[in-house]
């Protein structure tokens, strides 16, 4: 299997000390956050406050509820913070690995080895899914290690779906920013789209409950697949999850596909 | 062509233009297994899109290439199997140590020879165990050339092979090339130094503006070559006495000194200056840059 798998395992480690920092910095960030919830608990004035606030804006923050776990959780950590880290990981790998790598010539001295461009792209690919998952990992540790210190009642199957629901999406951005980067070899071109087509995706699924006009295209947001079916209450969607992991598989192949019909820059 | 298995390399009508620019244009180009072929050409006339186009990292506007008899685009993998390459500015992860780096190389090929790499390794004066980050320009292109030629290929593509390398480990590495032409195996090395190429092609090919400007083996390239030639003589000599004389170009007769520019032999030019009393001889060897020179000069004058 490593034999197979020798690109994804040199690719995850040479990044392995990037990662271990992403590691330490998701672990800090939601053990606090965890921590900190014994302070929110019970406090329903928090709720009252909310309740105030016009819809757009409760639905960005992503609950009307900021005392309940779940709801804390949501609102704190999975609703903006933790997908624009997982996101940004992500998509800075997935323009690296091509784009990237291709710049500084690195790729090239690869590719003089006796590996098709396709195989390259899947490799990345398998590398970046595996450096997410494990990120994930982290998170639900984190956030189930911190909730257990404080007594914070939640689902661990729940949590559970949540995380792997956040991963997902964050594999589906960076296999977009991977098809971006091979497609283009421009690794700032790459980012800069897919980050953009993320916080588009953001706004839209979070606002269309909430704005008439844009509720008809909530299922065009790769987030509503994530947090349309809130997975902290409800637990796995098979139907979400499934679209999530299509879209990494299809921008994989149109990485290979669009990798394949260029030149390699200098 | 794919047939006669004796080539390593064909090139038909081999064009690449990037937008309005041009890469090569129509180079067509034998090279036959076992041979050392120089690929001599000033900076910017397309040495480094050839090599790229052969490794199937550019695909041609035009015309083809084949390496052993196949497609360098649709057999590309196949071919690298059996190919080394170290590009003209190698780069690479600055975290890993060179052994680190071939171990990886070494692992995505089956063909592999860890003796092969420690002997080149200790001929080139190489410390594997240090970081890519750590190493100057020339020891980057040690590691190259060990990645290039420690899988033994059977064709190896090197696009200014001893740039920032001291002269003393250039000749090991001319050395090494010519021990693996000896084996077999075909070594096709691009260069702007004329020099560097002189003492270990087989044949030369000079590109220019694009275009393949001349093939030629070393020898001939040598006879064609201008040499420089001065006479002292016992005492005035008329210049009408060696006007006309077969390859002789250039004739500057001062008293008893006389200078010449001859192509080729200097036969001609030997026998008619016996007729007088000869005091001294000075000729200066064909310099393969003034060779390069005079073909563009040709061209030049011709286009």
């Amino acid at each position: 299997m490593r034999q197979v798998l020798r690109i994804a395992w040199q690719s995850i480690k040479e990044n392995r000390k990037g990662l271990l920092g992403w590691s330490i910095g998701v672990l800090a960030l939601v053990l606090l956050t965890v921590l900190f919830y014994p302070a929110m608990r019970g406090q329903e004035e928090f709720n009252d406050i909310m309740k105030d606030m016009p819809d757009a804006l409760k639905a960005l923050m992503g609950a009307e509820d900021l005392v309940s776990p779940v709801g804390y959780l949501n609102s704190q950590l999975f609703q903006m913070m933790l997908p624009a880290l997982f996101l940004i990981f992500a998509i800075g790998r997935g323009g690296e690995w091509i784009a990237g790598e291709e710049r500084k010539g690195t790729l090239e001295m690869l590719l003089a080895n006796p590996v098709s461009r396709a195989r390259v792209v899947a490799e990345r690919s398998v590398a970046l899914a595996v450096m997410v998952v494990l990120l994930g990992v982290v998170l639900f540790a984190g956030v189930a290690g911190g909730a257990a210190l404080v007594g914070m009642e939640i689902g661990i199957y729940e949590l559970l779906a949540a995380c792997l629901a956040l991963t997902l999406l964050a594999v589906a951005f960076g296999e977009i920013g991977l098809f971006l980067g091979a497609f283009t070899g421009k690794k700032s071109l790459s980012v800069g789209i897919t980050s953009a087509i993320a916080v588009a995706g953001f706004l839209l699924a979070t606002l269309a409950p909430v704005v008439d006009v844009l509720e008809p295209f909530e299922k065009y947001s790769p987030f509503y697949y994530y947090l349309g079916n809130n997975p902290l209450i409800n637990g796995v969607d098979l139907l979400h999850t499934i679209v999530l992991i299509a879209i990494a598989l299809v921008a994989t192949v149109a990485a290979a596909a669009g990798f394949e019909r260029r030149d390699l820059a200098t | 062509m794919a047939a006669s298995g004796a080539e390593a390399i064909v090139t038909t009508g081999l064009t690449k233009f990037y937008g309005k620019n041009r890469g090569i244009e129509d180079v067509s180009l034998h090279v036959a297994k076992g041979e050392v072929f120089g690929f001599l050409g000033p900076n910017g006339a397309g040495k480094s899109t050839m090599i790229r186009l052969l490794l199937d990292l550019i695909r041609p506007s035009r015309g083809a290439a084949q390496i052993f008899g196949r497609d360098t685009h649709a057999d590309s993998v196949a071919i690298r199997r059996s190919l080394g390459y170290l590009p003209g500015e190698p780069a690479w992860n600055p975290d890993l140590t060179g052994a680190e780096l071939l171990d990886f190389y070494a692992g995505l090929r089956e063909r592999h020879d860890s003796s092969y790499r420690t002997e080149l390794a200790e001929r080139l004066d190489l410390d594997l165990t240090r970081r890519m980050g750590q190493l100057s320009r020339g020891n980057k292109q040690k590691v190259g050339l060990v990645q290039a030629l420690m899988h033994k290929p059977d064709l190896i593509l090197l696009d200014e092979p001893t740039s920032g390398l001291d002269p003393l480990v250039q000749h090991e590495v001319l050395t090494v090339l010519r021990e693996a032409a000896t084996e077999g195996r075909t070594v096709f090395l691009s260069s702007h130094v004329l020099s560097e190429v002189e003492h270990v092609a087989d044949r030369v090919g000079i590109i220019r503006e694009g275009r393949l400007a001349v093939v030629e083996t070393i020898e001939r390239l040598k006879s064609r070559a201008l040499r420089s030639i001065d006479i002292r003589f016992g005492r005035a000599v008329p210049a009408g006495a060696f006007e006309g004389l077969p390859g002789v170009k250039e004739v500057t007769v001062r008293e008893a000194f006389a200078h010449f520019t001859v192509e080729g032999s200097i036969d001609a030019l030997v026998k008619a200056a016996s007729q007088f009393e000869v005091l001294d001889i000075v000729s200066k060897d064909a310099d393969l840059e003034e060779i390069f020179l005079t073909y563009y000069r040709n061209d030049e004058a011709s286009a």
